[in-house]
């Protein structure tokens, strides 16, 4: 190897959290990173499918917060609607909002964690 | 009787959580001195156990992020300022959804105690990471201030104690809390304190709901600016400017206009007045109510509609609140810390998705007060203590014992949000001071916790005009604004350098906190300039972003040779890497 030897450069806490000693590396991802042209590009693409849902979760929940307050703005005859003596605005953004960031939430959660079993399967085939 | 019970639930308060923090103290000491030799204490003592379940951790989470600003100052905005602040909990909550989505799994992997440990883990840079220690800081003293401020709001209304008297024992409480216990003790004492919190908005929310549906007004904002519903008595203990709406009759005893008055009637005509210190005014039924000069009056309409205040640029501020809210959520340090208690990142990702749920649940409950603040406790818009809200409404609408003992828990419940959330701050502060001074040590700890204290206590006397809410958004947006976008490039992005990360947290952090400070302490300012200072995010977020991306792409040669195998590591699940 011509690379000059590799200095870790983190909190020694750091190291007891992932349940490591101090000073030794961790072989995949070793792997991934300096050996097996393979391996990276398989972390590469579980990155990048996290992100992409990591992105979709983000444009939904974007999309809502930009779209609520001008559907409210644009159409004022919306907010002025009464439902048991109170203008819709009220029980919409008190009561119907807060469901759809848990759904969100549980989906994002779900999409991520088969994401990763997915990619487990995968190594362990190879 | 409300004294009597307020002080049952403040000692109710404090017995609890120190019951709960004592065992676990054994448990820290006795594990610190075992293995003080080998320089193991100070991590044992700042760490939670690390037994800690998703749901438990959710809830010590939820605790810690439900401060003043959402058990008072949800409340107190609505009540000055209508439906347009009904938008704050609806960002706070998808903010979750997004440390979801982007932050709390690589995070946890990433080992990284605090957002220090990261950025100096990820970059490879002293400078840096003394850079995002400034940023935590910052962030924890705005987060402060409105901590402080509350308590001071709180005991005030209620047994009429100077505000310095709530300041001062929120910051004993605390500094006895974290000085004794670190974070061991505290993870329980959140978990449970959320619980506390929510059931002190809830009992109450359900008594007054029940009580307004048997004898009420038929509905929110039928009418024009609010009135007085029966004859009060305000005693103004602190001189106020005010503004009526219409001519009005009052009986004054004190200094009004610069006349002092013995109790006579006096007819007030529309327009400002001051009213000195002491003065008690005496309103009729039925009588218009002034309004702080602060505060903007508005009819029933104008109050129940979003939108409908006519002030300057409605949509920029609300897009740029939310968007300081969402994203300063993510870089939230004493937040993103509980994470590292999690036992993996699978953990920390359904800690995560449990959260949203928790805080729903809580957030259902502040807009009854605000609502039916205007029609029962209108005299806060006279005195501007508008976050005192959720204290009043229970007394005035059920007098006697039952009011009594509500206010009593819910003013249990707001020092549980001040405390929990100050303890989770100066732990955070602490923790990220104390790593680098003194080798982090509990000595260096115990100093940062009270630096951590200290700073945001010699502020707060300054800055007392602005609701708790709004101050937590200030906080929000310096977050929004440096550490959010460290944190998304630094996971996301493997081009991340240095200098790209600290120019942008110089560029992004100094504007937010520049503009923060002219709001707080600068004259007022109108058009855009106001809008702007008041809520920069829009403008300063995207800038943060593109400094961090500018210059990380200029020194593209300096990206950390290990930046492929560190976003491997934080994206990996942890069973394939321990493999």
């Amino acid at each position: 190897m011509t690379e000059p030897r590799r200095v870790a450069v983190s909190s020694p806490r750091a190291h007891r959290a992932r349940g490591q000693p101090v000073g030794t590396g961790w072989s995949i991802a070793r792997d991934l990173d300096e050996r097996t042209e393979p391996g990276a590009v398989d972390a590469r693409a579980l990155i990048r499918a996290q992100l992409r849902s990591a992105l979709l979760t983000a444009g939904l929940v974007l999309g809502a917060v930009l779209g609520l307050p001008l559907l409210l703005l644009l159409v004022p005859a919306l907010a002025r609607t009464r439902v048991c003596g109170m203008p819709l605005a009220w029980p919409l953004l008190v009561l119907c909002v807060q469901p759809v960031w848990i759904v969100l939430a549980v989906r994002q959660l779900r999409r991520a964690e088969r994401t990763e079993r997915e990619f487990a399967r995968r190594v362990d085939r190879v | 009787m409300i004294a009597s019970a307020v002080a049952a639930a403040l000692t109710a308060l404090v017995v609890v959580p120190g019951m709960l923090a004592a065992p676990a103290r054994l448990r820290g000491w006795a594990a610190a001195r075992r293995r003080a030799p080998a320089g193991g204490a100070a991590s044992d003592f700042l760490v939670a156990s690390r037994g800690v379940t998703p749901l438990w951790n959710a809830a010590a989470i939820s605790g810690e992020y439900i401060s003043a600003a959402a058990f008072l100052g949800a409340a107190g905005l609505l009540l000055a300022y209508g439906a347009d602040m009904l938008w704050l909990p609806v960002g706070a909550v998808a903010g979750y959804v997004l440390l979801l989505a982007f932050v709390t799994a690589p995070l946890r992997r990433s080992g990284a105690y605090t957002i220090s440990d990261f950025a100096e883990w990820r970059l490879g840079s002293l400078a840096v990471r003394r850079l995002v220690s400034v940023c935590v800081c910052v962030i924890g003293w705005f987060y402060l201030l409105p901590q402080f401020q509350g308590a001071g709001v709180t005991l005030h209304v209620l047994t009429g104690a100077p505000r310095w008297a709530g300041w001062v024992l929120v910051v004993a409480v605390v500094a006895a809390l974290v000085l004794s216990g670190g974070m061991r003790s505290i993870t329980a004492v959140q978990a449970v304190q959320y619980w506390v919190k929510v059931c002190a908005v809830a009992i109450p929310a359900v008594a007054v709901l029940a009580v307004w549906r048997l004898d009420g007004p038929g509905g929110v904002g039928g009418g024009g600016p609010p009135t007085f519903p029966r004859a009060t008595v305000v005693r103004v203990q602190t001189a106020v400017a005010v503004r009526l709406p219409a001519d009005t009759e009052v009986a004054v005893r004190g200094r009004l206009d610069g006349r002092v008055h013995t109790g006579q009637r006096v007819r007030l005509s529309q327009g400002r007045h001051v009213v000195a210190e002491g003065a008690e005014l005496r309103f009729p039924a039925g009588a218009w109510v002034p309004h702080a000069e602060r505060l903007p009056i508005l009819d029933d309409q104008t109050w129940a509609l979003p939108f409908a205040r006519g002030h300057e640029h409605p949509l920029f501020v609300t897009y740029s609140t939310l968007l300081g809210v969402l994203l300063g959520t993510i870089g939230l340090p004493h937040i993103l810390m509980r994470f590292y208690t999690d036992t993996c990142g699978r953990a920390a990702r359904r800690t995560a998705a449990l959260v949203p749920v928790l805080l729903s649940l809580f957030y259902l409950f502040p807009a009854v007060f605000g609502a039916l603040g205007r029609f029962y406790a209108p005299e806060l818009l006279l005195t501007g203590d508008t976050d005192a809200a959720i204290l009043m409404v229970p007394q005035r609408m059920l007098p006697g014992t039952a009011g009594a003992l509500l206010t009593g828990l819910v003013a249990a419940g707001a020092f549980a949000a001040f405390v929990s959330t100050s303890c989770g701050i100066v732990v955070a502060i602490a923790g990220t001071v104390a790593q680098r001074v003194l080798r982090g040590g509990v000595a260096a700890f115990r100093l940062g916790a009270v630096v951590a204290l200290a700073v945001p206590l010699t502020l707060v006397p300054d800055v007392t005009a602005i609701g708790a809410a709004r101050l937590v958004t200030l906080a929000l947006t310096v977050s929004a604004c440096s550490l959010c976008p460290l944190l998304l490039l630094g996971i996301w992005w493997r081009g991340l350098t240095a200098f790209g990360a600290g120019a942008g947290l110089a560029v992004g952090g100094g504007l937010a906190v520049a503009a923060a400070l002219t709001r707080l302490f600068g004259g007022p300012w109108d058009g855009w300039p106001g809008a702007l200072l008041a809520q920069p995010a829009v403008a300063i977020v995207p800038l943060t972003f593109a400094v961090m991306v500018g210059g990380s792409l200029l020194t593209r040669r300096r990206v950390p040779r290990r930046a492929a195998h560190a976003l491997a590591r934080l994206h990996l699940p942890e069973e394939i890497v321990n493999r």
